[in-house]
Parts: structure tokens; C-alpha cells; sequence
């Protein structure tokens, strides 16, 4: 019966990104096409229309969709043999769902990388750039009392590991393995963090104005707490014995739900507007 | 607060920074320890090459305008006003000497040369804005 709450997470996961996330994103092909140049945008109307009215890629999102929830469903319904040998139902679900997701990413990202050699072939950039004069700083994105939460956890957990070993709680050389382990993944993840504030402005950013970069920061600091609930959750096994690693993917799933949720809140910065370089500036904040 | 270039205009990239920042500076926008964008947050924004920024700053740096303090960032100096200040009297002292020398080589007298800056003083600025 529980295998039933794995599948409707995963599932839950399959829908985000292969129906919800391609849906919301088929929108801003025009404003991506208006921020690149607006001009050609004056100019190639037809082409426009084009654009607008093909719904391959969708389609090929959505038709992924059905056979991930199909072959998700049939695994719980024991119609399909499972290719992960006599693992339980809910490895085979978590297992299934992680390859359908990564293939169908690879497929989703072989679009994208075929729209931007289209775009970068067919529509020269515009000639008037725009940007800020105010440097981005964190406390733009993030309020202190999150940043000071993070980074407490983190330290938190970190300390757990260390008084676990020093107090001999459970087996010494596998808490310094994965004490040192999840340092690596704290110390990973913060630079993660920082680079995300620092990175090169993309489409996304002059499409969604500071609100993607927001969304992209909170996203950053939030997946800063996964090696805080990942060691939390190793630290209870490594006390009680008990096997958690069913609750941890069921958690990574839910993760990645909350992600992309943020970006479906996400909006258009502004209307297109066909004004040399005036259709998307990257100056417009809003309040963190 | 933005900045704007146009990267078919006659005017050098680099040159419209330092331009646009030195007005923000003058105009009291930009005040002395104003923090700025770092180079690769201006170039990645703009979508130029980081050496164009950079040699923008650069040259705002050599004529005191702004502060590159290492990793802490750039900074607009305390006296970066009267640097512009200096800097874009400088400019206009040098374009003069350059006109009248050509004029001179022209073959126009002195007072001809006045004559025809009374004449163009007199003519009111919007009508000299193209």
C-alpha cells in the first residue's frame, strides 16, 4: 500500500517537469526572441507566428509524461518485470523514476541547445545593451535571518557528526567517512551558492528581470539544507540502525517539486515591446 | 540606475561607460563611495567582453574617478566630482586649442575666430543638440 504515496511523488515529479515546466516555459519564446532583438522581432513577424504555433517540442514532453507515469504505474502494478533484479517496489520506482527523469532531461536539453543554435544562426544580436550600475549583493535576495538559519544548520549538523564521533555513538571509522563526506557536500554547495549571485546574466535573467535570480538564489540556499537532511538522516541510521534511505529520495523528489515550483511563479519582467533594447532591462529589482 | 550602449555607435564601447559613468558622477547620481558593479557582473550584463569593461574602469581609475579596493569592489572616489570636473575641462580646453589652431591654419584672422564663437555662444544649446 505505501508504494502507492512513492508513486504519486514521483509522479508528482514527472507532471512538474515534463507537462507543468515546458507549458510555462513555451511562453517566453517571444520575450526571449524580444530581448535578443527586438528589431527582428519588428521584422520577422511570420517567423513568429511560426514559432508560436509549433508545439512539437510540448507534444514530445507531454508523450514523455504519459510513458514515465505509465511505466511508473505499471511497476506498481507488477505488469512490468523489474530491471533492477528482486529490489523492493519502492527501489524500483525511485530507480525507474530517476532514469525516465534523466533521459527525458537529456532529450529536453538536446531542444534547448538545438533553440539556441537557431537563435545565435538567426537572430543577430540587438545593438542597444542595457544594465545596472548597482552591484548585486546578497542581501538583495535573501533576508539575513535565512542565510543566518542555513548557515546555523549547517553548522549544526556538522558539529552532530563530530560529537557523535568523539562520544563513540556508532562505528568511528564511518563517521569520519561521512563526516568528511558531507563537509565536501556543505562546502560544494556554498560555493554553489555564491556563484549562482555571481554568474554571468543570461536570457532568464533579462527575461524575468532580478525575480529569476531570486528564485535561483533561494533555490541554491534551500538545496544548501539537502546535505543538512541527507546527514541528519544518515546520522539516524548510523544511532538507530534503522534504513532511511527510502525517506531521503522521497524528500530529493519533493525537492525538486519546490524547485520547480519557484519557477513556475516566475512572470515576464515586462510586456514585449519592440523599442531597441528597451524590452527587457536588467535593472528592475524586486524587493527581496 | 542604468547604463546604456549601443554597440553600432561610432562612439567606442568602453568610451560610453566611462561617459555615462562620469555624467552619473557629475549629476551627483553616483556619490563618493557608491559602490559599483564588478567587471564581470557589467560584462556579463552587457553582453561585452570582459576586457572592454575592464579597460573602462580601467581608464575611470587613471583619471581618479573610481576605487578598485582588491575584493571588496569599486568604489566612486570622494573627490571623483572634481576629478570629472577637471577631466571634462581638460577635454573642452584641448578641443579649443585643437579648433583654433585649425582655424588659424585656415587662413581666419583673430578676429574673425571671435566673431564666430560670439556668434556660436549665442546660439541657444537645444539648437546645437542634434
Amino acid at each position: 500500500m505505501s508504494e502507492w504515496i512513492d508513486l504519486a511523488v514521483y509522479v508528482t515529479v514527472i507532471v512538474m517537469v515534463f507537462v507543468l515546466l515546458p507549458r510555462h516555459g513555451r511562453q517566453f519564446t517571444v520575450p526571449m526572441l524580444a530581448d535578443r532583438n527586438p528589431e527582428w522581432l519588428e521584422r520577422n513577424r511570420d517567423v513568429v507566428a511560426r514559432l508560436e504555433r509549433s508545439r512539437w517540442v510540448l507534444n514530445a514532453c507531454y508523450a514523455w509524461a504519459a510513458v514515465s507515469i505509465a511505466v511508473l504505474l505499471g511497476a506498481t502494478l507488477d505488469l512490468i518485470a523489474s530491471p533492477f533484479g528482486a529490489a523492493e517496489k519502492w527501489e524500483v520506482l525511485q530507480g525507474l523514476c530517476g532514469a525516465l527523469v534523466i533521459v527525458g532531461m537529456l532529450g529536453w536539453g538536446a531542444c534547448a541547445l538545438l533553440w539556441f543554435v537557431w537563435l545565435g544562426k538567426h537572430v543577430p544580436p540587438g545593438e542597444t545593451r542595457r544594465a545596472t550600475l548597482r552591484p548585486r549583493v546578497i542581501g538583495d535576495y535573501l533576508t539575513l535571518p535565512w542565510r543566518i538559519a542555513v548557515e546555523a544548520l549547517t553548522a549544526l549538523h556538522l558539529a552532530g557528526w563530530i560529537v557523535i564521533g568523539v562520544l563513540g555513538l556508532a562505528a568511528a571509522p564511518k563517521v569520519w567517512w561521512s563526516f568528511a563526506f558531507f563537509v565536501g557536500m556543505s562546502v560544494l554547495f556554498a560555493v554553489f551558492a555564491a556563484m549562482v549571485l555571481r554568474r554571468r546574466s543570461g536570457y532568464l535573467d533579462r527575461v524575468f528581470g532580478e525575480a529569476y535570480r531570486q528564485a535561483e538564489v533561494r533555490g541554491a540556499y534551500t538545496l544548501r539544507l539537502l546535505p543538512v537532511i541527507a546527514g541528519s538522516i544518515a546520522m539516524g541510521e548510523l544511532i538507530t540502525g534503522a534504513d532511511l534511505a527510502r525517506l531521503a529520495h522521497l524528500l530529493v523528489a519533493a525537492y525538486v517539486c519546490v524547485m520547480a515550483s519557484l519557477f513556475l511563479r516566475l512572470r515576464p519582467a515586462a510586456p514585449v515591446r519592440a523599442t531597441p533594447g528597451g524590452a527587457f532591462a536588467s535593472d528592475r529589482r524586486s524587493p527581496a | 540606475m542604468e547604463i546604456t550602449v549601443i554597440t553600432t555607435s561610432p562612439e567606442p564601447v568602453y568610451e560610453q561607460i566611462v561617459r555615462q559613468i562620469q555624467d552619473r558622477v557629475a549629476a551627483g547620481e553616483l556619490k563618493p563611495g557608491a559602490p559599483l558593479p564588478t567587471v564581470r557582473q557589467l560584462a556579463g550584463d552587457l553582453q561585452l567582453n570582459r576586457n572592454t569593461v575592464a579597460r573602462a574602469y580601467k581608464q575611470l581609475e587613471d583619471r581618479g574617478v573610481i576605487l578598485t579596493a582588491g575584493r571588496k569592489g569599486t568604489f566612486v572616489r570622494d573627490n571623483a566630482s572634481r576629478e570629472v570636473e577637471r577631466v571634462k575641462s581638460n577635454r573642452a580646453e584641448r578641443s579649443v586649442r585643437h579648433l583654433v589652431a585649425a582655424l588659424i591654419g585656415d587662413g581666419l584672422s583673430r578676429a574673425e575666430i571671435e566673431t564666430l564663437f560670439s556668434d556660436a555662444l549665442r546660439v541657444k544649446p537645444k539648437e546645437t543638440t542634434p
